[in-house]
């Protein structure tokens, strides 16, 4: 009972990291607005933020909104279960933001406890990289053109390879212990190897274009 | 054949061949590692070409730690670090 009694006096709060992706066009003025939104419902719902870092313009690793980047922000704050829900509300509202996460890092946290480095919460605006929007942009043409080259298929050097290794360890030992049995083994060989090679060979065609099919896809 | 397929899968090197085999990626960790999602750099070296989770038989992790890849590639891949698919 006494436990009851003494909870009220801490209210034990979490740690959370949140971090949100705005879309790519996105200028320093609209990453600022949607940044001081965050800080508003932080600061509303009783929650401290320890942590503020722009990540700046990013690749992201597959197209989001038809976009292949994207402003990454991270937050990192201490607070209660409601300001998670309300902070997550916020950002499905502004529609620069097109993906974010919330992660929690730790429980029961004294929220007095909490030291915040005035230095880390500051929004840092990131220059961009124009060299490397360009390229991206120039790739992208490329790929709408169908210029830009397939990669190699990894398969056929990798096969005969493996089909080496072992002859070379047995030859060998084969010559040594066995003269007849190395003087079989060529004859068997091509024998085996020829019909495999003709089924291949009309297997072929059509694993490409099976191949081609999903690498449009 | 039997020896090939030993080869494909054998992943520590213990001697086998002369050349061995490239050490598993898991095994340059501490056991105690935790993996961050927010650090796509040392998760890639955790996911095929093709984007999906090794087992632990190729990357040799322990199971705990293997839980905590799996989240953290999870956690990466929702927030557009690292691909769900990706086309070779």
């Amino acid at each position: 009972m006494a436990t009851a009694a003494a909870a009220p006096a801490t209210r034990w709060a979490r740690e959370y990291e949140t971090i949100y992706i705005l879309r790519s066009d996105v200028d320093n003025a609209g990453a600022e607005k949607v940044v001081n939104r965050a800080k508003d419902v932080i600061a509303r719902l009783e929650g401290t933020l320890t942590k503020l870092d722009n990540w700046g313009k990013r690749k992201l690793a597959y197209p989001i909104q038809k976009s292949n980047r994207g402003i990454f922000v991270y937050l990192k704050y201490v607070g209660y279960g409601d300001l998670v829900a309300e902070l997550e509300r916020n950002l499905r509202l502004l529609d620069e933001v097109v993906r974010f996460q919330t992660v929690l890092l730790t429980e029961d946290i004294d929220p007095a406890s909490v030291a915040v480095d005035p230095e880390e919460v500051q929004y840092l605006h990131v220059e961009e990289d124009e060299e490397e929007e360009a390229e991206d942009a120039e790739l992208e043409r490329a790929r709408s053109l169908g210029m830009v080259p397939r990669a190699p298929r990894a398969a056929p050097p990798e096969a005969p390879a493996r089909v080496a290794a072992p002859e070379e360890g047995g030859a060998p030992a084969d010559a040594a212990v066995a003269p007849k049995g190395a003087a079989e083994a060529p004859a068997a060989e091509p024998a085996a190897e020829a019909p495999a090679a003709e089924e291949a060979a009309q297997e072929s065609p059509e694993a490409e274009s099976k191949a081609d099919k999903r690498e449009e896809g | 054949m039997a020896d090939d397929i030993r080869q494909d899968f054998d992943i520590d090197g213990g001697g086998r061949g002369r050349g061995g085999r490239k050490k598993a990626p898991g095994h340059s960790l501490a056991p105690d590692f935790k993996f961050d999602y927010k650090d796509p750099q040392q998760l890639r070296h955790f996911i095929t070409d093709r984007g999906k989770i090794t087992p632990r038989r190729i990357n040799g992790l322990n199971a705990k730690q293997q839980r905590g890849l799996t989240r953290a590639i999870k956690r990466a891949r929702n927030i557009a670090l690292l691909p769900y698919t990706a086309t070779k």
